[in-house]
This record gives C-alpha cells, sequence and structure tokens, in this order.
C-alpha cells in the first residue's frame, strides 16, 4: 500500500468514527417523542428534538387537532383543540392540548369533564404517572427515556 | 487497492447501519420498539415491546381484539348485542327475580373460575358477587368532584344502613362444563362485579401473547394500578426493569397543587415481574377524618382503612389485581399471617407516613 491509501483508510475511518459518535450520543434521545392519544388514535405527535410536530386529522372530525392559542403566561409555546369522547348536551365535547418546548411537556390545559382530572395533572413531561383524562379518552404518552429513574409507577 | 476499497465500504456501511439503528435489539435491526397505546375497560394500557414490524402487526391487532372481547364480556354498565356477558347475566338474575344458570364463551368461564379460586385463597378477602354493596359506595363517591372532598355524615350513615340490608350471598356463583359448553349459574340477590380482577387479568393474558410470539422485551401498564415487564430491558445496562412506588401520603398532602409529582418512597427492580397496586389516595372522600373510597371489604361492607396502599410482587397481573384487593381489606394481623404463609412479596403503606414491607427481597430500594 501505497502513503495515500493509508490516508484515504485512515480519513474514512475518522469519518465513521465522528458518525458513529455523533448519532449514537447527539442523534436524537430516546423520551423526546410525545404523542396525544384520543381513543386508539395518535391526533397529536411531538418531536422536543427539533420543536416540531405532526397532526393526524381526527376521524370524523377532520377539521381536528384545530389550531388554538395557549394561555398567556402559563408556559404553553403552541395549543391545538381536539375533540374528545366525553360528551355534554348530545354532543362531543373539546379538549385543548398544549405544548411547551422548553420544559418538553404537554398538558390537557381545558376539557369539559367533571373531575378535571387530566387537567389538574397540568404540565406532563413524561416522569411519574400517565396523564390522562378517562372520559375524554385522551391520553398523553411519552417515548421511555433511559434518563428515567424508573420505567413505571404504581 | 480494490480488495481494500470493498473492505473499506463494508467498515462504513456496517458501522453507518448499526449506529443508525440505537435502539434494535439483540443486534437484529428488523426489530424495534413498538409503541402499545390501547384505549379499553374504561382505562388506558400503555406500554412498549421490541419486535419486528412483520411480527408486530398481528401481535397487536391481536392484542387489541383479545381487550375489545374481555371489554363486552365484563362490562357491568352497559350490554352489547349478541354478547352474553356480565351485564346480561346481572339484568337476567334481577329482571326475573331468581338463580338464573346461563351458558358463557370459555373466556369468561375461566375468568370467573379465578375468582372463585381467589375467593377460596383469600379466605373471603375477595368477593366478585358483591356489586350491590361496590354500587353504593361507588356511586356515593363518584357524586363528588374532587379527591379529597368532604361530605356530610348524614351520607355515610345513610349509605351505611343501606348496605347492611344488602346480603353477601354464599357460594352466589358456581360454574360448571357439560359438553364441551361452559355455564355459569348466579343466585339472585348477588351481583357480579369484576372491576377489581378483569383488567390485571387482560393484561396478563396480553403479556402472555407477547411472549408466545417470542417477543421478550416489554412493558406492559394496566391502567396505573399493574405493571408487567420482560427482560431485557435496553434502556438499563443489566437489563432490569424499574418499578417507582407511588408515595401515596404525598399525594394526599399535595392534593391542592395542580401537576404536583408525587414521590416514591421506593424503586423495585427486576426482570419478568408484575406489579400491583391497591389504594385508596386515588378516588376517596372525608367525612369526620375518615377515607371512604371504592375498594370495599367483603367482610365489612365498607371502606376499610388499614393503608394507604398495597403492593405486590408475582409472576401473575390477573391473579395479583384480585389479590391485593383482597389483601387491601385485611386487618394488619391478618395479613401478616396471610404473606407470610404463601411468601408474599408485599409492600404496605401506612397512615403514619411510613411503609412495612414483608418478605422483602434485595430487588427492593428505599427512596427517603
Amino acid at each position: 500500500m501505497k502513503l495515500r491509501d493509508y490516508i484515504i483508510i485512515g480519513s474514512i475511518l475518522l469519518i465513521v468514527g465522528i458518525l458513529y459518535i455523533w448519532v449514537t450520543y447527539f442523534g436524537p434521545e430516546s423520551g423526546s417523542i410525545a404523542y396525544v392519544y384520543q381513543d386508539n388514535d395518535i391526533v397529536i405527535e411531538v418531536n422536543f428534538e427539533d420543536d416540531s410536530y405532526i397532526l393526524y386529522p381526527q376521524i370524523g372530525y377532520e377539521d381536528y387537532p384545530m389550531p388554538s392559542v395557549p394561555i398567556d403566561g402559563e408556559g404553553g409555546d403552541i395549543a391545538f383543540i381536539i375533540i374528545g369522547s366525553y360528551v355534554h348536551q348530545g354532543e362531543r365535547t373539546k379538549v385543548y392540548i398544549e405544548i411547551d418546548w422548553d420544559r418538553k411537556a404537554i398538558r390537557i390545559q381545558k376539557d369539559e369533564t367533571p373531575k378535571q382530572i387530566g387537567v389538574r395533572r397540568n404540565w406532563y413531561d413524561g416522569t411519574g404517572l400517565p396523564a390522562i383524562s378517562l372520559p375524554s379518552k385522551v391520553f398523553i404518552v411519552f417515548e421511555s427515556s433511559a434518563n428515567n429513574e424508573v420505567d413505571g409507577v404504581v | 487497492m480494490k480488495k481494500i476499497w470493498v473492505l473499506m465500504n463494508l467498515i462504513f456501511l456496517s458501522v453507518l447501519f448499526s449506529a443508525c439503528s440505537p435502539i434494535s435489539k439483540d443486534n437484529n435491526p428488523t426489530i424495534k420498539k413498538q409503541n402499545i397505546a390501547i384505549s379499553t375497560m374504561d382505562t388506558f394500557i400503555g406500554g412498549e415491546a421490541y419486535a419486528s414490524d412483520e411480527t408486530w402487526k398481528n401481535v397487536y391487532q391481536e392484542m387489541k381484539d383479545m381487550y375489545a372481547l374481555y371489554h363486552e364480556l365484563t362490562d357491568n354498565f352497559r350490554g352489547y348485542d349478541d354478547v352474553v356477558g356480565v351485564y346480561y347475566i346481572n339484568e337476567l338474575v334481577a329482571s326475573t327475580k331468581m338463580d338464573q344458570t346461563v351458558e358463557i364463551r370459555k373466556e369468561l368461564y375461566d375468568l370467573l373460575a379465578l375468582g372463585l379460586e381467589l375467593e377460596d385463597f383469600t379466605d373471603g378477602y375477595f368477593n366478585m358477587s358483591m356489586g350491590k354493596i361496590i354500587d353504593v359506595w361507588k356511586d356515593l363517591i363518584d357524586d363528588y368532584l374532587l379527591p379529597g372532598e368532604i361530605i356530610s355524615p348524614d351520607l355515610i350513615d345513610h349509605a351505611l344502613s343501606v348496605v347492611d340490608k344488602i346480603d353477601i350471598i354464599e357460594d352466589a356463583i358456581s360454574l360448571h362444563t357439560e359438553d364441551d359448553k361452559y355455564f355459569v349459574t348466579l343466585k339472585y340477590g348477588a351481583k357480579i362485579d369484576l372491576g377489581a380482577l378483569a383488567k390485571g387479568y387482560v393484561t396478563q393474558l396480553a403479556a402472555d401473547l407477547l411472549k408466545a410470539n417470542d417477543i421478550k422485551t416489554f412493558l406492559l401498564s394496566g391502567g396505573g394500578s399493574s405493571m408487567i415487564y420482560g427482560e431485557g430491558n435496553p434502556s438499563r445496562e443489566n437489563g432490569v426493569y424499574n418499578t417507582g412506588l407511588i408515595n401515596p401520603q404525598d399525594v394526599i398532602d399535595n392534593l391542592n397543587i395542580i401537576g404536583h409529582r408525587p414521590k416514591y418512597y421506593g424503586i423495585y427492580s427486576s426482570t419478568n415481574y408484575n406489579m400491583t397496586t391497591s389504594g385508596s389516595y386515588n378516588q376517596f372522600i372525608l367525612s369526620e377524618d375518615v377515607m371512604y373510597h371504592h375498594i370495599i371489604s367483603p367482610k365489612t361492607k365498607k371502606p376499610e382503612n388499614y393503608y394507604l396502599t398495597l403492593s405486590i410482587v408475582g409472576d401473575d397481573a390477573g391473579w395479583n389485581d384480585g389479590l391485593s384487593t383482597a389483601m387491601f381489606s385485611m386487618p394488619p394481623d391478618v395479613l401478616e399471617s396471610f404473606v407470610n404463609e404463601h411468601n408474599l412479596e408485599t409492600f404496605t403503606y401506612l397512615f403514619k407516613k411510613t411503609y412495612k414491607a414483608y418478605n422483602l427481597s434485595d430487588n427492593f430500594k428505599e427512596i427517603k
């Protein structure tokens, strides 16, 4: 082999090494993706790595999730309205979802369920008990993260 | 020179592909994390499993179908067309005012058989035929919006007087088979309620389904009170799964703080296990400083307050679901001899801001 070959091989190994370290240690973190479910369907997918989201139209309510405005001063950066399963006066009611990019958290900001359990859970970042509104059948799920001390809670 | 280039390209591609699949299991690039999110049985089943897309598509659909089937069979609030389930049986007995024998599916038969086994095992602390008594307390608690609301002692006295008139029917449910058909007999006066058993039972079936399809790395959360784990957790070097045991007193002390994140009093670490908790701290009302919650003792026909939570470790979430409910109503002396007799690893969180563990293993770590 000539010196040029050694340089080429060395360069490739260096590039591969850098790529490996980059993807392994600086790639998207597990736990940076969250999903908002309504019943059995994902309606909002949130990527906290690049502050992006994907909306999936609700079956029978194609205009939802509908963009909304977060409550001023409470940390929310964007908000959406989805249609929950809780029925009031013959109609399925709205559920207001807010996303906070800084704290990498999601909350059910408002709904019309009587006990407001999901609303009282407030900001949820994937740790502790899941954020759930049973009457609305809205569930916020974070992909598990190696940074979490626990994998489940009871 | 050509050989060197081929070799270098192979190294480059292999390293690149391995780096791009950080969540692969066992170096098999087709196996990846699959999310579990099923809305069923008035709760939410969450979790994850490591499987190939091809395997997962069928397994996940089978899992969802299974939950849907048991939801219809065990729902005691509404009936479904062509479904002979708990609601149908209860309504039939109530409307005819007499004992009824009904042919049922094997799935419901097996579930009821497990319940009867639990009734025997716990000396009657588990009881799935006192639905009428459970309804009285449930209706009272559900009338109030927030946990910890204070209500008048008159309402408690009224509830006590109502349940006092409801008999606990002995041997209310009996099962038999005939010509490969399955039958249940329910005595008049009894009402089946599988709320303390069905969710854990089906979640265990879901875990069994995963294992039967060679999916060994998974976690399943059965509505926040039960966790089932496999092995080889990729998030931890030793492959264990950690369960946080919630400090219920911390939850109660901070009921007024919206978004409060409760502390854990301990963490349990292992593989291939189930942890199930029964507790009163999430759904209760107060009257004269006494908690009234949704776990009703078959012995006294009212909620008992020996513990705030009771958690057990085992390998069957269905069994543990019913068992933890039964054990929650056992007085401390009864509980102690029961757990020692059956060598059950058990954690009780008491009202004195402390916990008591029985048959403790090295898998538990206390959190101060």
